[in-house]
């Protein structure tokens, strides 16, 4: 992605005035529930802590608990693939689906699926997929992109989903949410009587039982993993944690900052597929390892990205984000961590830019509930890839290092700013400057000089004041 | 390609990374309960499950063994619950027989279903599932698949009624965990949170997605 490209799309996301209303609307929202929900804890600090530090284990003993998990999973019935890259985890679950002649499968909410692009390769050996969580069932009829990982049409209103249901589905117009989801159940419900093949990613694998945690509030992970025959879960490496003892702490902590709940309506647990005395559930359980270049990160200096759970929280909480919604990251990971992992996993070229869609300001930080130093890394990353600065923007810091390290030439250059040429709006803030300046205002304004400096001030009275 | 998880490539991924791992690992904590605990201990276990049932959208009825049965009835006539699918489990708790159960729930127009085939597992409107625990901390019922309970019970119908027998509420996941352990792990295990709901559209709050839209406790007070 070209530095102009993304820059395009930012603009064109900023204009979008409703769109980005909702969005920040939402997000304002679930940083707030968030903000209580984790005050109820007696000790989300140090829960936090602990958290970052089991997931930090198991990253820096990966090799060990993926040895311990594959065994777990393949004592309880299950089996167990191991795709290198994307295209591979694409051609181990066709081929699943294939050999077990399924025809239409359903789909829990899992961003490594949209990571590997999975329903466009069933639908080319003639599979139908169903996405069943409502937002990205939304999303599918619209054949649009999700644009947040926790609440996929964070970008939508009513009225344009009404007319997306309407349009696809053949039923009568509603703008109601609750009719809307009335039709959507229906709808989904045939489609879980006939499925034949479920779907699903996986919140945390646990590397001494095999068991996989799926969490949902709408009940679509259970269905999909309770009608089906065949059931293959996709999981990146990285989801394991050693002991089903650990996972009450992530579990006290995803919800939470999340959506402001202290657990997600649904924590399933599957241990292998179907066992003699059960009477429903998949008779098969697939579980799919993605690699996609997370192990080249481990042992290295981004490691520690491996730690996401996938909450949200840093989306939800970044300016830039609610600024420019999701869309103009272009990315299946926006937002912070979207800023770090894309470049990272899916090559730094491309997406060169989007370390820089960061203010810096360090609420990504604060609310990650692993403790992922997101600012730091996004610096590092800026560094790493960056092609090196224009030379204007090189002179211009130059320049200002001058101006500042002398009280004259400061007082000076205040007075300048004052009468200097620059294309200015209404409110006399600078909008376009000249010169070196130029680099800077690209993309920010700069606010008016007052009127008098505080040195002025100063020496005018309010010294006696 | 050879995709197992005894591969050449998975060999040589787990030797990358055995390899790459840095000199000094962090260390996994041992003594983890204290931190992860938040509610230590009850002195009225089915009141404070009470209160947090409810405050996650859980309706709650306190009962006593002997009552559950007739409470049952009431709640399929009121729901005009054509079809009830109530767990073998469950049944087990129920002082009156299967018989008699049937019986009662015919009078008010309702058949009885305990190991449904497939489409009546669709026109069921109630189910009904005895939870393995109860938690204080969260309000939430664990409810486990195996002989006895399907994993469609609490899922499929519209309405989900849980018999919670009071000894089986604990304070915090950290025990209901500890529970879990204790025996070894059934294929499906769901710890259950309220109905079933989404904030998906314009961030309006929906019961009812894929899920049971009511969850009913029933508390049992002697059991
Ligand atoms: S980086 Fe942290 S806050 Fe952001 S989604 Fe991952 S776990 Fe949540």
């Amino acid at each position: 992605m070209s530095s102009r490209a993304f820059r395009q799309r930012v603009s064109a996301a900023i204009a979008d005035l409703p769109v980005i209303q909702a969005v920040h609307e939402a997000t304002v929202r679930k940083v707030e529930q968030r903000r209580d929900a984790m005050a109820e804890l007696r000790n989300s600090e140090e829960l936090r802590s602990l958290a970052a530090q089991i997931k930090q284990h198991t990253l820096d003993h990966l090799a060990d608990h993926l040895r311990q998990f594959v065994a777990a999973v393949e004592a309880a019935g299950g089996v167990v693939h191991f795709a290198p890259s994307p295209a591979d985890a694409r051609a181990v679950i066709c081929d699943i689906a294939a050999r077990e002649r399924c025809r239409l499968a359903v789909k829990g909410k899992s961003m490594t699926s949209e990571e590997i692009h999975l329903n466009d390769a069933l639908a080319a050996i003639g599979i139908r997929t169903v996405e069943t969580d409502l937002g990205e069932f939304i999303v599918q009829l619209d054949h649009d992109a999700p644009s947040h990982i926790v609440t996929p049409i964070i970008h939508k209103n009513r009225r344009q989903i009404a007319a997306s249901m309407r349009r696809e589905l053949g039923c009568e117009y509603t703008e109601d949410p609750t009719e809307l989801t009335k039709i959507a159940r229906r709808y989904l419900r045939d489609v879980f009587r006939r499925c034949d093949l479920g779907i699903t990613g996986v919140n945390f694998g646990i590397a001494e039982s095999g068991t996989l945690c799926i969490c949902t509030n709408e009940g679509n992970g259970r269905m999909t993993t309770t009608r089906p025959r065949v059931h293959v879960a996709l999981m990146g490496i990285e989801k394991l944690i050693p002991r089903l003892a650990d996972l009450p702490v992530f579990l006290k902590l995803l919800a939470r900052s999340s959506t402001g709940q202290p657990l997600t309506v649904y924590t399933t647990m599957i241990t292998g597929p179907r066992r003699g005395s059960d009477r429903d559930g998949p008779q098969q359980l697939h579980v799919v390892l993605l690699d996609a270049e997370r192990s080249a990160l481990l042992g290295g200096p981004y490691a520690e990205v491996l730690r996401c759970i996938r909450c949200g929280a840093c989306l939800n909480a970044c300016p830039v984000y609610r600024n420019i919604g999701g869309h103009a990251y272009a990315s299946v990971y926006p937002g912070p961590i979207g800023s770090l992992v894309t470049p990272l996993l899916h090559g730094r070229g491309a997406h060169s830019d989007l370390p820089r869609a960061s203010s810096l300001c360090g609420a990504c930080e604060a609310a990650c509930p692993v403790r992922i130093n997101i600012p730091e890394l996004l610096i590092r990353l800026r560094n790493d890839t960056g092609e090196a600065n224009s030379w204007s923007k090189r002179l211009g810091m130059r320049v200002w290092r001058w101006l500042m390290l002398s009280q004259n030439r400061y007082a000076w250059a205040q007075r300048m700013m004052r009468i200097a040429p620059a294309k200015r709006d209404g409110d006399g803030w600078t909008i376009a400057g000249r010169g070196p300046l130029a680099a800077w205002t690209g993309s920010r304004d700069l606010p008016p000089a007052p009127p008098k400096s505080f040195r002025d001030l100063w020496r005018e009275g309010l010294r006696d004041e | 390609m050879n995709s197992g998880a005894h591969s050449t490539e998975f060999a040589a991924l787990l030797d990358r990374l055995s390899r790459r791992a840095p000199l000094a690992p962090t260390p996994l904590p041992d003594e983890t309960a204290a931190i992860i605990r938040q509610v230590d201990e009850c002195a009225d276990a089915p009141r404070e499950f009470e209160v947090s049932a409810r405050r996650a959208g859980v309706e709650v009825v306190r009962l006593s063994s002997d009552e559950l049965c007739g409470v049952l009835v009431d709640l399929a006539k009121s729901m005009l619950a054509s079809s009830a699918w109530i767990s073998p489990n469950a049944l087990s708790l129920l002082e009156a027989g299967r018989q008699d159960l049937a019986n009662s729930l015919a009078t008010a127009g309702c058949t009885l279903g305990t190991m449904p085939e497939d489409h009546a597992r669709f026109a069921a409107d109630l189910g009904v599932t005895l939870v393995r625990a109860a938690i204080v901390e969260t309000g939430s019922l664990l409810v486990e698949a195996g002989a006895g309970e399907e994993r469609g019970t609490s899922l499929i119908p519209a309405v989900h009624a849980a018999i919670v027998p009071a000894s089986r509420i604990v304070p915090d996941l950290v025990d209901a965990f500890d529970l879990i352990a204790s025996r070894p792990l059934a294929s499906a295990l769901t710890l259950i949170t309220g109905p079933s709901k989404t904030a998906d559209i314009e961030g309006v709050l929906v019961t009812g997605v894929h899920g049971p839209g009511r969850v009913i406790a029933l508390i049992v007070l002697d059991a």
